[in-house]
């Protein structure tokens, strides 16, 4: 084998032993290396011819050839802050009391439209970047990464008025039950103008993500932890999220991204609009 | 191993088909011992609710943690 084919294939992710060479002797050479990232068919070919095929695989393989093109593409900036939940968390809890189980709210569906509302105000995080140029989504489609089966799926959670909280939950539960049963409609994995990763349940703190390309921001949600919060100059233990974004600089900066994450921790404090009796 | 325990391990299983019961130990936090979030704990107790017509609260969610546990709350209220 040549040393440039030794180089591209290395670059390519291509194991040379998988090649038929056209040099001398049959010796795999520059040419044989097919140029470009690797396709679809050949990277399916070259997981056959690996480790049996199994679901997991090929899937961890398109969301690593996904996320690639993304950190090669997509100038990243990461913000984080930090929103206290005690009021919201109560009020929460006050409505869930009064509701049968089917009507109960999760903390996580509360985080979800806190993010929906925001960036319907917010058009240069919720939308895609395109041939060369961003095109403003006309409404919020929120992606919801479900973590336990590794599936991007959208919760019907639409429109430049957001859901309510209640239907927003009521939504998230349909497609998370389908997607962890295998199920999901073509519709689950529509394209998403921007993307939740909520990593929470899983006990980390915050979560510094990759956009999903087309999409040009993401929003990370660690755990809801007790912490000293310090506020009034008294400090005291409040329940606390840290939230991130993770920005596209073709399209944002810091400015925009930081005015967006404080619009979340505003409608987190201060839902008066969040009607979490609305349930579907 | 009671109805009622045996009623909430199935409810489990359909709602996480990936659990092997056998694995279960009763008397411990469930959700040490398998993967849950609280969506699917939310649905076990839908299930739950459902089959025994026993809604837990919220606020007793801390009393249930285990299927031993969820077992007994749920025949003291049937």
């Amino acid at each position: 084998m040549s040393p440039r084919a030794r180089r591209l294939a290395a670059a390519a992710g291509i194991d040379p032993a998988s090649l038929a060479g056209s040099g001398p002797g049959g010796a795999v050479i520059g040419r044989d290396i097919p140029s470009g990232p690797v396709g679809e068919r050949s990277a399916a070919a070259l997981v056959t011819a690996a480790v049996p095929v199994d679901r997991s695989v090929r899937m961890r393989r398109a969301i690593g050839e996904l996320m690639s093109r993304s950190w090669q593409e997509i100038p990243h900036y990461h913000l984080q802050t930090r929103a206290e939940l005690s009021a919201a968390l109560e009020r929460l809890a006050r409505a869930n009391e009064a509701q049968p189980i089917s009507r109960r709210v999760l903390p996580a569906a509360l985080l979800l439209h806190a993010v929906a509302r925001a960036a319907a105000h917010h058009p240069l995080v919720n939308g895609t970047y395109t041939g060369g140029a961003f095109h403003p989504a006309d409404r919020v489609d929120l992606g919801v990464v479900v973590a336990r089966r590794r599936r991007s799926a959208r919760p019907d959670h639409r429109g430049r008025r957001p859901a309510l909280a209640g239907r927003a939950h009521g939504a998230l539960r349909d497609v998370v039950t389908r997607a962890r049963r295998g199920r999901l409609r073509s519709a689950d994995a529509a394209p998403a103008s921007i993307t939740v990763t909520n990593l929470g349940e899983l006990g980390v703190d915050a979560v510094f993500g990759v956009i999903h390309p087309p999409q040009v921001a993401l929003v990370g949600i660690g755990a809801v932890h007790e912490e000293p919060w310090a506020a009034g100059g008294m400090v005291a233990a409040r329940p606390v999220v840290q939230l991130t974004l993770a920005g596209d600089h073709r399209v944002s900066d810091g400015l925009t991204g930081a005015a967006f994450l404080a619009e979340v921790v505003r409608n987190l404090q201060e839902d008066v609009a969040m009607n979490v009796e609305d349930a579907p | 191993m009671t109805a009622t325990t045996e009623l909430v391990l199935r409810l489990l299983v359909e709602l996480a088909p990936e659990i092997d019961p056998a694995t279960i130990d009763l008397q411990r936090e469930l959700r040490e011992q398998v993967d849950l979030d609280s969506m699917d704990f939310l649905n076990l107790m839908e299930a739950v609710a459902a089959e025994t017509g026993v809604e837990v609260p919220e606020r007793d969610y801390p009393l249930v943690a285990s299927i031993a546990a969820l077992a007994a709350y749920t025949d003291a209220r049937t």
